[in-house]
């Protein structure tokens, strides 16, 4: 036995001696895109997208104020029309954060405060006027942010205009704007250079923060509950459900925003004008995982845009009517899914934490 | 930490997927209860206890089946070990220790590191130095050694060296001779894991367990300082019960042929996993993958499944990767309707880096599908 085991260890020996040699003297090559620089893709999301976005949207919130105010004012037909016309700018705009649900949002918990719906107009009629309701409560989830703003701007009859229905507007774009305001504090003041300092790839880097609220929103906030859920994937007996599409009430802006929402993933995407995931997967070279990736994906965004022209507002009818069309655009938003939440993931590197996106 | 473990992982799922069907899930207190009486019995090892590893046997290896979504291989060797120190001879009144029950534990280590190296030995870590080319990059904003991390070269010296370390192991540990310089390296080995992995506390097991290959003498010595002597080897078992020696020796074999199980099933086994359990595969690869259920009524209409109702986040993670549990969720889904329905399941799984593949067959019925030993004609091919 110990003789065996000599020879054993000697070979060994020789082996080890070998791959260690071998290793020597080899010119290193770099490794899933770390020729990449992760720290000029971190600077160009956060310096050109993720910090003007939020200006861009909070200025948006600051003209939604302003018309709120003046319709408060003077509650003509005019001043109601601006006042529509504002929050329909706000609330596409917000559709070009709500990816960016990691650091500064998620612990504000933004996504959720900001655009939960159904809302539940029972709840909102019961509040105006109550002197003792705060905004941002767990009771308070489904009847604040733009789905109530929707309600109580396009739906409710705004005519007889009462005073106190006008005070709650104002203190629903109130909370929009503080909370706004703080997410973009946060970045402006620390978060930023955090962020890209963070450059590996690890679970909670800069890059798997992103990428995970990336997937996270794209899967459940835009495909899922804009479009599927709607056009009535999960019933049984696939009944359209079409009180559960974005902003019911203003009717014609439900496609807008899946428009917009699909245009900011892409941005994300592509990085705007510099670097984006596109170049990351671009960089891991001529592969099926990489460039190879990247063109698949390429191909998919376009092919689910186009897919989107078929949609008609008011998405509520479109479901109902056209029920069939609305799946066949649903597959194409959930083409991308596969690409980018499995095979992106896995070429990059980057982990799913699978992490409720509920601010904790 | 351990509270929140137990709550999240034991208590509060909706489901778990136990290993054997009939296993009766805890209540919050008995699940608490279970996990006292591992602590308490825990202790009573270290006393010498053989009941005492028993009962701790029992609990562990309980709380390990309740859910294949937790399983890990360091769990599975815990489980022996324990069943070890309450089966063999040694801890009763008698100052003296059958020298086979020494060489059982050893060779139960010694099992481990090869079977974990022989699992190596495959294309993805060999030749393509995967999942490690996945996993290593990602430490690659550590100060100084970052950098290397990044290097493809990296990933192949972390693959080969630990193949190598793991088949060559039970040898240096087992040889007189080169023990004492080997340790070393198994200490680096371990902690480097421990550093760049999260595999929790199996390489401190590891570390401490593998103690057992030195001689008594050092570790008589060792003990004898501290005031605790240890008792003394003999050559012939003078314990009363016969039968169990050649009992642990079957147990030994059964040890050596059980993880080899898979050779009975073609197709790739990081692919299907069938028998991919129980067989010290660790950190072999890197699956991740998306998976949506639709429930069919007799009508032929469809709905899909929302997942999140059912599942935590770590069970939806396995779910979309791990066939047998995809079956038992199925089952599970069927069994929430009152009506007659069919479960069908899309997944993309992506292995190793690869692009993702469909993993399932989507026009199968899986709700009927009994898991089985037979092949899984329900995964796509490779």
């Amino acid at each position: 036995m110990l003789n065996i085991c000599n020879i054993k260890l000697n070979n060994l020996t020789l082996l080890v001696t070998l791959v260690v040699t071998s290793f020597v003297g080899c010119k290193p090559t770099e490794n899933n895109g770390d020729d990449f620089d992760r720290s000029a893709l971190l600077i160009n999301w956060a310096d050109n997208i993720i910090i003007p976005s939020y200006e861009s949207y909070l200025s948006n919130l600051e003209i939604l104020e302003v018309s709120v105010a003046e319709f408060g004012l003077e509650p003509s037909e005019e001043n109601l029309e601006e006042l529509r016309s504002s929050l329909f700018d706000a609330y596409k705009e917000w559709q070009t954060v709500q990816a960016f649900e990691f650091g500064p949002a998620s612990n504000r918990a933004l996504l959720e405060t900001t655009n939960t719906y159904p809302t539940d107009t029972i709840a909102i009629v019961a509040a105006i006027g109550d002197e003792a309701w705060i905004p941002g409560t767990p009771s308070t989830l489904d009847n604040i942010g733009f789905p109530a703003l929707d309600y109580l701007i396009n739906g409710f009859s705004l005519s007889e205009s009462s005073p106190e229905a006008i005070d709650h507007i104002e203190r629903l774009v109130d909370y929009l704007y503080v909370e706004t305001y703080s997410v973009l504090e946060a970045w402006e003041t620390g978060y930023r250079d955090e962020f890209v300092e963070s450059t590996g790839t690890e679970m909670g880097s800069s890059v798997g923060e992103v990428l995970n609220a990336f997937n996270h929103v794209y899967e459940s906030s835009v495909r899922h509950q804009k479009l599927g859920l709607p056009s009535g994937v999960s019933t049984f007996s696939q009944t359209p459900l079409p009180h559960l599409v974005e902003a019911p009430h203003a009717e014609t802006w439900s496609v807008e925003f899946l428009k917009s929402s699909l245009e900011a993933f892409e941005n994300i995407y592509r990085g705007g004008d510099g670097l984006g995931l596109d170049d990351y997967l671009i960089s891991l070279g001529e592969t099926e995982y990489g460039a190879g990736l990247d063109a698949d994906i390429k191909v998919q965004m376009e092919s689910s845009k186009l897919a989107l022209e078929l949609l008609e507002d008011p998405l509520a009818t479109y479901v109902v009517d056209q029920q069939l069309e609305a799946f066949e655009v649903y597959t194409e938003l959930q083409a991308l899914v596969v690409l980018w939440k499995v095979d992106m993931m896995s070429s990059l590197g980057v982990l799913i934490t699978y992490q409720d996106n509920d601010g904790d | 930490m351990l509270y929140g473990w137990v709550d999240c992982q034991v208590v509060d799922p909706f489901l778990t997927f136990p290993f054997v069907d009939w296993l009766p899930r805890p209540n919050r207190a008995f699940a608490y209860l279970t996990f006292f009486t591992m602590i308490v019995s825990g202790i009573t090892i270290i006393r010498g206890s053989r009941v005492g590893a028993f009962v701790f046997f029992l609990a562990f290896t309980y709380i390990e089946l309740l859910d294949k979504s937790n399983y890990l291989n360091h769990y599975y060797f815990v489980s022996i070990i324990a069943l070890m120190l309450a089966v063999l001879p040694g801890n009763d009144a008698s100052k003296k220790v059958p020298r086979y029950v020494l060489f059982t534990l050893r060779f139960l280590f010694a099992l481990v590191y090869f079977y974990a190296g022989v699992a190596k030995l495959n294309y993805d870590w060999i030749f393509e130095a995967q999942p490690l080319s996945i996993w290593l990059p990602q430490h690659s904003s550590l100060p100084i050694i970052g950098k290397l991390f990044t290097y493809r070269e990296t990933a192949y010296a972390f693959s080969w060296a630990g193949a190598l370390f793991d088949l060559s192991a039970p040898f240096f540990m087992f040889s007189n001779k080169w023990r004492k310089y080997f340790y070393p390296i198994l200490i680096s080995f371990h902690v480097i894991t421990w550093m760049l992995f999260p595999i929790g506390v199996f390489p401190w097991v590891m570390l401490t367990c593998t103690t057992v290959f030195f001689p008594a003498e050092t570790h008589r010595k060792l003990w004898s300082k501290v005031g605790a002597p240890l008792k003394k080897l003999t050559d012939e078992a003078q314990n009363s019960w016969g039968v169990v020696k050649p009992a642990i020796y079957a147990f030994l074999v059964f040890q050596i042929v059980f993880p080899m199980r898979f050779l009975a099933y073609s197709g790739n086994l990081f692919w299907h996993e069938t028998c991919y359990r129980f067989g010290w595969r660790v950190m072999l690869i890197e699956k991740s993958g998306w998976a949506r259920f639709y429930v069919e009524n007799q009508k032929g209409q469809r709905e899909e499944v929302d997942l999140k109702k059912y599942l935590t986040p770590n069970q939806e993670k396995m779910l979309s990767t791990q066939p047998d549990l995809i079956l038992q969720f199925a089952d599970f889904i069927a069994d929430q309707y009152e009506e007659e329905v069919g479960v069908y399941a899309e997944v993309y799984v992506s292995l190793n880096g690869r692009r993702s593949r469909i993993f399932i067959d989507p026009n199968r019925e899986l709700s009927t599908i009994e898991d089985t030993w037979a092949p899984r004609d329900y995964v796509m091919p490779f």
